[in-house]
């Protein structure tokens, strides 16, 4: 057995990416024209796909072969040194936005608290502080913000 | 500032116009719900609430006829969205709570444990994760994601 199946990392990964685009076994083997079975075992570490089925299942999850077989933690990266992207900060919409980036960025990198901090003074004064127009919000105890998913479009 | 002796049902306020956020002071003995209630606080900051959202939260509300009711509901519930997808995006950002997931903690009381978050505040992330790939046309169940205690 080789080590990626021994320390799960490619079956975890091949497990998560499916989790996450919402797909189910059935569906993505009949996606690949391979069986449940087969797919279930590449999962399961019981079975290694080959260099052309796992470049397959990078594609159709949308993410990369290196992140599959654990070479970077990023799904969405392309280069496992890959720099950050701090333009993409000051090309967000709103203050906003701009913090749930650096933050995101922060995190994806390791990069250090005071930089995120640094980076948050540097958002509002390129962005400003939203206009409030007297509105007030206010929240009651144990569950804070009630009623934010409900709505008809919620999902069941 | 002692507000639930005013408003016996609040734990934080958050005025869009005056940038200024009041918390009850019981919060102080509890850390992670303090960090929740800021952050989602904040994000009624950056994310100004529109006229009508207190009265959701005022005594006389419930003797408010149903239309107004309704329309009120509405309004908070849009101004909620807003801020507490961005609290839970910041106090658990994207990339770390896959991650987390990832490497095998995955039910609600150890992520809320993990990201030093209180339960309830990870039950409405993970309803943002399902209502995002709801929106793009995806059913995502509780199971796919995390384990239900």
């Amino acid at each position: 057995m080789s080590e990626l199946l021994k320390n799960n990392i490619l079956p975890n990964r091949l497990k998560i990416s499916r989790k996450k685009c919402g797909w189910t076994q059935e569906w993505v083997a009949e996606k690949l024209n391979i069986s449940i079975g087969t797919l279930s075992g590449y999962e399961r570490g019981y079975r290694n796909p080959n260099n052309d089925m796992l470049r397959k299942l990078a594609e159709l999850y949308k993410t990369t072969t290196d992140y599959l077989l654990g070479l970077t933690d990023n799904p969405r990266s392309v280069d496992i040194n890959k720099e950050p992207d701090f333009d993409s900060i000051w090309r967000e919409k709103t203050l906003a936005d701009a913090i749930t980036r650096i933050v995101n960025m922060r995190a994806e990198f390791n990069l250090p608290k005071e930089w995120m901090y640094q980076m948050w003074d540097k958002a509002v004064e390129v962005y400003g502080s939203p206009e409030g127009k007297g509105g007030i919000a206010a929240h009651g105890p144990s569950y804070p913000g009630s009623g934010a998913l409900d709505g008809d479009d919620e999902p069941r | 500032m002692n507000i639930r002796r005013k408003h016996p049902d609040l734990y934080g306020i958050a005025d869009s116009a005056r940038k200024l956020i009041t918390l009850d002071q019981s919060l102080r003995n509890n850390q992670r719900l303090l960090k929740c209630v800021l952050a989602e606080e904040i994000g009624h900051i950056l994310y100004p609430p529109r006229p009508g959202h207190l009265a959701f939260h005022e005594a006389g509300y419930t003797y408010a006829d149903h239309n107004s009711r309704s329309n009120i509901k509405a309004i908070v519930a849009q101004d909620e969205r807003k801020a507490l997808q961005w609290a839970t995006s910041v106090l658990m950002p994207d990339v770390v709570f896959w991650r987390v997931v990832r490497d095998g903690i995955n039910s609600v009381y150890d992520l809320a444990d993990w990201f030093d978050v209180e339960e309830w505040f990870v039950s409405i992330k993970i309803g943002f994760i399902r209502r995002q790939a709801w929106d793009s046309g995806q059913k995502l169940k509780w199971r796919q994601i995390i384990r239900r205690e």
